[in-house]
């Protein structure tokens, strides 16, 4: 076989490109081929594929800010009069009759009036509680929706859902999916990161599988970024290895690898190669990205922030500089806000640590001209129980599915508007429902992506992140 | 066992006919299968398919007679031989109003259109979906039916040329890593190429089949199939026990157990007539699945989650189906009904494994957790040791009858001294814990005994101090001492409440024989075990907390519990909400010498005494006697030791069947609070055939269907077919039918229909030998071919589909570890045992909880173990395997990924396990006595490649150790510090700057693509 002349040679590793090609567009969709191999042309190319951009994208990332445990919409962005006049008294049964409830089951279900005070804010004249002071600021860039609903009462399955809008195990999480899509920008970057931070109640358990590809391709996973240690696992070199050291290394399995890629023509020797030499980068860039002393004292104060603590607001303002450096999805997840008791207690901690980081992240993105095409979503896998949990002094709610708050911000979406409601006890969202997968929708078209035609053939199905059910775009909220 | 099965004619006819025939010359009609039915799968049968309800214009493309039929006057959607004249195809070319219409965004292409076209003007034949038609053992025989020269002419038809043969060094590192999943060592190499014999070949592949490696690598297939780990996937995902069914599967791969046995023992091993701790080990199979212990679940939601992923699991891995799909609708594209989905499900629903579903705020928030029903698992040492302790319990129970027979003479001047004693009695205390924890059974949580100044015990030197800002507990059970209790007895324990840090809620709640359904709760509701509205055994609410800042006794009475009397009590638990307690002393006050019943006997004369009042009497009377009570004593320790010894036995997962199974309703669109739905018995998809047993069918009966054969009214060649084209992808790198996970309209047509179906006939011909199977493959001249594509064919056929020629493909994430291992002469290749967790990095578990894990990694050898023994945390997988495309096991995996990312680079590069195998080859090439070091570069290559390095090669690695040596002896510190990674002692004989150079060599190579490269 080495014996072959040259130009036969040459043609060989051009048809086992071909053939590399090939089995990606069966096996993976021939989506995200620019992804694959920089360069290869834009998604438009590829006939055959099943993702094309349909229209021009408002927003060219996401950073995704979950408040895991479930934050109360209660307490935050849902005043409900009738609700506090009803503390104490009996739950209506008319509400919660053949509802699924969590931890409440069999309990004595009574009202549990809200625990903050709310006032109106900005020219938009938006409803924010107390608790939330600097998001307050930013009403009038922010679109609160207020009639979320999910299907999953539980925490992990809420997360998975809010994640890859089923619960069927091993589906893509919307970070995947957006990158699929979309492609990364940076390439030495994953374009899916996730950091996490903790504070407040017990904090929640986040499985691996929110960021994971699912049957995608590994590489489209999110890679967590660690605010403490090593930021990426494996991305120290060892100890008495120097950068140089590793670097004479690197180039020595180049050059073997290419000898080798010259007796068996084996194209995935050339993608070994790129990928150790891309290692190689991220062994600098990564600890540089994520090393914030370079960061002007005033942005410091203004996230709240302190190098190395892994807070969330160290986390927002890396959310910031991954978006900075080209990276599609960020999310972020906070653990602390599974407010089962002690609600006044734990809301004070939680947005002590989420409040100002949030409100600086948009501001700082605002004044870098970038906040026109992030598009930033803050809120949890569900909402909470107008009931209340617990007795003594400081109770606190269940997990509720019916009707929660989020808020969307940045790229594409309309600021000073509040889309939706609850009832009077903030129970059902009964105006201009949105379900997890509108929210999904509404997502990728800022993106200009359509949600129908993000598919992929998996198992016999083509595979949705918004599924089989119909899901609608929220265009009140958009510009 | 009675299992008659009819076949539904249409699939007899089926039968008869066979498969449609050869597709090799130019002009031959379309083949339905492969050609035309995947268009009209992809485009068409989302409206016009399988779902009836989904159907649009109440047209269907499924078979002629539908497709033909007069849809409205003078409309035929299709007219065999007239395209014209056929609606079909009159819609695809309307520019107006086109089919697919283009909501669906789904156009054909051109080649598609032709397609179509040109089937319409054959005649619009149709044959039946080729997975669900039985092969024909008829058309199956002849000399010419062999891998080869069914290749070979399949090959010849589509004008390719086979490969040549591979050279053997490279063949035999293929054979080596596809059948044990590890490099051939060194004297393997020299022994293969020393060996011209026509058998040498032969000689490798049965030393391989022979070797228990061979159970171990092709475990690793089954276990990502049927989804095996070792934690339970949902929320805290903590460990459960299951460990012992990895061990099963690999040693019934290594012992060749027949599939068929394979498939019984796992789906039904409970409830084979001869089940033994093998069979239900097998049976844990239906427990692998993801659970949940998460608080606030509602049960009906995972029982149907529970029962769809089961059913997802079961037809993909013996199937190749995705009836999982039927759960909420008819399926789209397969003739899977929403009933079916259901009807299947059913066979499940006898799996008694609710428990954790019906308390899951009974302390399953530890790890390892408990899954109930788990059994003990108990190997032959094990099993001696465990006689002679009977034997010992025993004795024991000999002397202590012959004791207390004893007694009888002694009987009436024990009942007078016992009524003098009556006359004159006071309350008996007797001691629970104090200062030392000695109960035996488990503890749980800080069982510390101290004192602090200022504060000073109530009861003897010491007590236990806990404090927390939330729920908080420490408990004993499952004790070996335990009290029989009266329900006028007190429990009592004292506590000391910090007076500037005062707990929410205090609880004392006492577990009897298991059950932990007994709680007192002093102050407010905090407390969330066994919390209802109302009071009950499990909740009592005791009033207000005790006084602060000084000792009270807690009491309460075993009545108001909920203890019957003569109740055994087996463990004591010490809960508060927040704050700090200080715990002392706990008892059982028994207020009366003798419970009114026994005072009643005693006053009734002996010869007017019933029998359990005579007995009531006997017993009293040997629980007081000295001799009664050593025996006693004696008896006691010999029931601990063996009761500890079964303790530690390691617990598995097993299945128990319900006496009456769970009611399965048909959930309409999936949905489980729509319990209006009709009840389904277990049945296998009714266009497979039906079962006929004796009253309700089960999963025996399931087992037994899918390994029939079809002449004996089961599915098995389509089994069959399922398993050998997953064993042919393994080995030849693509399936015979390439959508290994799908054998259904949606997924590929095979490529070699015939060729899968022989296999599949002699599969179950020789009696579902798997090691056959392998063997048989292995010998052919296909699998031995070289993996370099010529030019030729990879225009013709680039994804090797027809294997001209062999593939090649990265290792396995747990190839990669072993092979890096190995290569590093440090794998310890012991076979079973429990989970093994070698380093990982640190902090890898935080975002885990209920409970906070902390991980352990092993210290002993157990750290170089193979990868099929890594601990397997579904939700943060090892990195290093999930590196290298290990599945979370959360689902089935029919086919690894096999990306290449940065991630993986840095593994390769970074991660401590590699640096300690690159010292371990180090140390491997130092302890030779070589002249020159390109001997010892070379040396270093064949270990790793088994192959002669070349000279450039040689002269690049040269570079790599002189600018090393060079590195480190400027720091020698530096040195120091990177030869020092890993468990492994440092060896004193090398001098440290040479060691550390080898050592950067050694990681060049195990940087290669080529060493972890199957070729």
């Amino acid at each position: 076989m080495s014996e072959l002349p040259q130009h036969i040679i040459q043609e060989i590793e051009r048809a086992n490109r071909r053939q590399f090609l090939g089995s990606l567009s069966m096996g993976v969709g021939a989506a995200a081929l620019s992804q694959w191999l920089p360069g290869f042309g834009s998604p438009q190319a590829t006939a055959g594929g099943h993702v094309l951009p349909s229209h021009l994208p408002k927003a060219k990332r996401v950073i995704f800010l979950c408040m895991a445990g479930g934050p109360s919409h209660l307490e935050t962005f849902d005043p409900k009069p009738r609700l506090t006049e009803l503390d104490g008294a009996p739950m209506p049964g008319s509400f919660t009759e053949g509802m699924p409830i969590a931890q409440l089951q069999g309990a004595d279900l009574r009202c549990l009036g809200s625990r903050a005070t709310f006032s109106k804010h900005g020219e938009s004249g938006q409803t924010i509680s107390n608790y939330l002071p600097h998001i307050a600021t930013c009403a009038d860039d922010i679109a609160i929706v207020n009639s979320m609903v999910t299907e999953q009462i539980n925490h992990d399955p809420a997360h998975t859902f809010m994640n890859t809008g089923t619960i069927v195990p091993d589906r893509p999480s919307m970070g995947s999916w957006v990158n699929y899509g979309l492609g990364s920008i940076n390439e030495d970057l994953p374009g899916f990161v996730v950091l996490t931070s903790v504070g407040g109640r017990n904090p929640q358990p986040i499985a691996a599988r929110q960021w994971s590809s699912g049957f995608l391709p590994s590489r489209l996973s999110g890679v967590e970024f660690h605010g403490q240690g090593d930021p990426v696992h494996y991305v120290g070199n060892p100890p008495g290895i120097t950068s140089d050291c590793q670097s004479h290394l690197v180039d020595a399995v180049r050059d073997l690898n290419r000898l080798r890629a010259e007796t068996t023509h084996d194209p995935e020797i050339d993608s070994r190669i790129a990928q150790h030499e891309l290692a190689f980068r991220m062994q600098t860039s990564i600890p540089d990205l994520m090393d914030i002393k370079d960061e002007s004292k005033e942005t410091l104060e203004m996230y709240g922030a302190v190098p190395g603590d892994g807070s969330f607001a160290s986390n927002c303002l890396l959310a910031r500089r991954l978006a900075e450096r080209g990276v599609r999805f960020i999310q972020l997840y906070h653990r602390g806000w599974d407010h089962h008791g002690g609600l006044k207690q734990y809301m004070d901690i939680c947005c002590r640590n989420c409040d100002q980081p949030t409100a600086a992240l948009i501001q700082d993105l605002k004044q870098r001209g970038m906040l026109e095409d992030t598009l930033i979503v803050w809120g949890g896998e569900f909402g909470r129980t107008p009931m209340s949990q617990g007795g003594g002094a400081d109770p606190g709610r269940d997990h509720h599915i019916k009707g929660f708050s989020m808020f969307l911000v940045g790229g594409g979406v309309k600021g000073g508007v509040t889309h939706g409601a609850t009832d009077e006890l903030g129970y059902n969202a009964v105006e201009d429902v949105v379900h997890v997968r509108d929210l999904h929708a509404t997502m990728l078209n800022l993106l200009g992506l359509d949600h129908q035609r993000l598919s992929v053939p998996y198992q016999g199905l083509d595979v949705r992140l918004t599924g089989v059910e119909s899901a609608r775009i929220v265009r009140e909220i958009l510009t | 066992m009675p299992l008659v099965i009819r076949i539904p004619l249409s699939l007899l006819t089926v039968l008869l006919a066979g498969l449609a025939g050869d597709a090799s010359a130019q002009t031959a009609p379309l083949d339905f299968t492969r050609e035309v039915r995947p268009i009209l799968s992809k485009h068409c049968f989302a409206c016009h398919g399988p779902d009836a309800e989904a159907r649009e214009a109440d047209l269907s493309l499924l078979d002629f007679e539908s497709a033909t039929r007069e849809l409205a006057p003078g409309i035929f959607a299709i007219v065999p031989g007239d395209p014209a004249a056929s609606e079909l195809w009159q819609r695809i070319i309307d520019p107006n109003d086109p089919m697919p219409p283009e909501s669906a965004h789904d156009e054909l292409d051109e080649s598609e259109r032709l397609i179509l076209k040109r089937w319409i003007e054959e005649g619009a034949s149709f044959s039946p979906h080729w997975a669900y038609v039985f092969p024909d053992r008829a058309s199956d025989l002849g000399s010419d039916r062999s891998i080869d020269t069914m290749n070979v002419a399949q090959l010849a038809s589509a004008g390719l040329e086979p490969s040549q043969p591979a050279d053997r060094v490279t063949l035999l590192r293929r054979v080596s890593f596809d059948l044990g999943g590890l490099p051939p060592t060194l004297e393997e190499v020299d022994a293969f190429l020393n060996h011209s014999g026509e058998d040498a070949y032969h000689v490798v592949v049965d030393r391989l089949l022979a070797s228990d490696h061979f159970g171990e690598r092709f475990a690793t297939k089954w276990l990502d199939l049927v989804r095996y780990a070792d934690t339970v996937g949902y929320h805290g995902d903590q460990e459960h026990h299951t460990w012992p069914f990895r061990d099963w599967v690999i040693q019934a791969l290594n012992e060749n157990m027949p599939f068929d046995r394979f498939t019984l023992e796992q789906l039904a091993g409970d409830l084979l007539p001869d089940a033994g701790q093998s069979q239900l080990i097998a049976s844990g199979y239906n427990r692998l699945l993801q659970t949940t212990h998460e608080g606030g679940l509602q049960l009906k939601e995972y029982r149907a989650i529970y029962m769809a992923d089961r059913v997802r699991n079961a037809s993909e891995v013996w199937m190749g189906a995705t009836l999982g799909c039927a759960q909420c609708h008819d399926h789209k594209y397969d003739p899977f009904t929403a009933r079916d989905f259901h009807a299947f499900g059913a066979f499940f629903a006898d799996i008694d494994d609710e428990e954790h579903l019906r308390k899951p705020y009974d302390g399953l928030n530890t790890t390892p957790t408990r899954r109930s029903p788990e059994m003990r698992v108990i190997d032959h040492d094990d099993r001696q040791h465990r006689a002679t302790l009977e034997a010992a319990v025993k004795e024991a129970q000999q002397s202590l009858d012959a004791a207390t027979a004893q007694l009888e003479k002694r009987q009436p001047a024990w009942e007078r001294e016992l009524s003098a004693r009556l006359a004159t009695h006071t309350p008996v205390e007797t001691i629970w814990v104090d200062d030392v924890l000695d109960t035996g059974g488990r503890s749980q949580g800080d069982w510390s005994f101290d004192r602090t100044p200022g504060l000073e015990p109530i009861r003897g030197e010491a007590y236990r101090r806990q404090s927390s800002d939330g729920l908080t507990q420490h408990y004993t059970v499952d004790t070996t001492k335990t009290l029989v209790v009266q329900p006028d007895d007190q429990i009592m324990a004292w506590v000391h409440l910090d007076p500037a840090n005062p707990p929410k809620a205090v609880m004392l709640q006492a577990n009897v024989e298991g059950n932990w359904e007994h709680r007192a709760v002093w102050g407010g509701d905090q407390i969330t075990y066994g919390r209802r509205a109302d009071d009950h055994d499990g909740y009592r609410r005791m009033g207000d907390l005790p006084t602060l800042g000084e000792w009270v006794r807690l009491e309460v009475s075993a009545r108001l519990l909920g203890i019957n009397p003569d109740e055994k009590i087996t463990g004591i638990a010490f809960t508060q909400f927040g704050g700090i307690v200080h715990w002392d002393a706990c008892s059982i006050l028994a207020d009366t010498v003798a419970p009114a019943a026994l005072v009643e006997a005693l006053a009734t004369p002996p010869s007017s005494r019933t029998e359990p009042a005579r007995e009531m009497l006997k017993a009293r009377h040997a629980s007081e006697a000295p001799s009664v009570l050593e025996a006693t004593a004696r008896h006691r320790a010999a029931l601990a030791a063996a009761t500890a010894f079964d303790s530690m036995l390691p617990r598995t997962l097993f299945t128990r069947a319900l006496e009456t199974p769970r009611d399965v309703r048909i959930l309409r669109r999936g949905d489980w609070m729509d319990e209006s739905g009709e009840i389904v018995l277990p049945a296998v998809p009714t266009f497979l055939g039906q079962l006929e047993p004796e009253g309700r069918a089960d999963r025996l009966e399931l087992a037994t269907w899918l390994v029939t054969p079809a002449a004996q009214g089961g599915v098995g060649e389509l089994t069959a077919r399922v398993f050998v084209n997953r064993i042919w992808e393994m080995l030849l790198g693509e399936g015979l039918c390439p959508s290994v996970e799908d054998f259904g309209g949606q997924g590929r047509p095979p490529s070699d229909p015939a060729l899968l179906d022989h296999l599949a006939i002699r599969f179950i011909d020789s009696g579902w030998n798997i090691k056959q199977l392998v063997r048989e493959i292995v010998l052919s001249n296909t699998y031995q071919r070289s993996s370099i594509p010529t030019l030729a064919q990879t225009d013709a056929d680039p994804a090797n589909l027809l294997f001209a020629r062999q593939s090649r493909h990265r290792l396995s994430a747990e190839a990669i570890r072993d092979t890096a291992l190995s290569i590093g002469g440090i794998l310890v290749d012991r076979v079973g045992g429990p989970s093994v967790k070698p380093p990982q990095p640190g902090g890898y578990y935080r975002h885990l909880n209920f409970p906070v894990r902390r991980y352990q990694a092993a210290n002993d050898d157990n750290q170089w173990r193979r990868g099929v023994y890594v601990h397997w945390q579904r939700q943060f997988l090892h990195p290093m395997l999930k590196a290298f495309d290990a599945p979370t096991r959360e689902a089935c995996t029919a086919r690894r990924d096999t990306s290449n990312t940065p991630l993986a680079a840095l593994v390769l590069m970074n991660d401590p396990v590699f640096l300690e195998a690159a010292r371990g080859l180090a140390q491997r090439l130092l302890s030779i006595p070589f002249d020159q070091d390109d001997e010892r570069l070379l040396h270093a290559m064949r270990i790793a490649t088994s192959r002669q390095a070349d000279p450039e090669e040689v002269r690049i690695l040269r570079d790599v150790l002189t600018q090393a040596r060079r590195d480190f002896a400027a720091s020698p510190a530096s040195a120091a510090a990177f030869v020092a990674i890993g468990g492994s002692p440092i060896p004193k004989d090398i001098a440290t700057i040479e060691l550390a150079a080898w050592m950067q060599v050694s990681r060049a190579i195990l940087n290669l693509h080529e060493t972890f490269n199957r070729e």
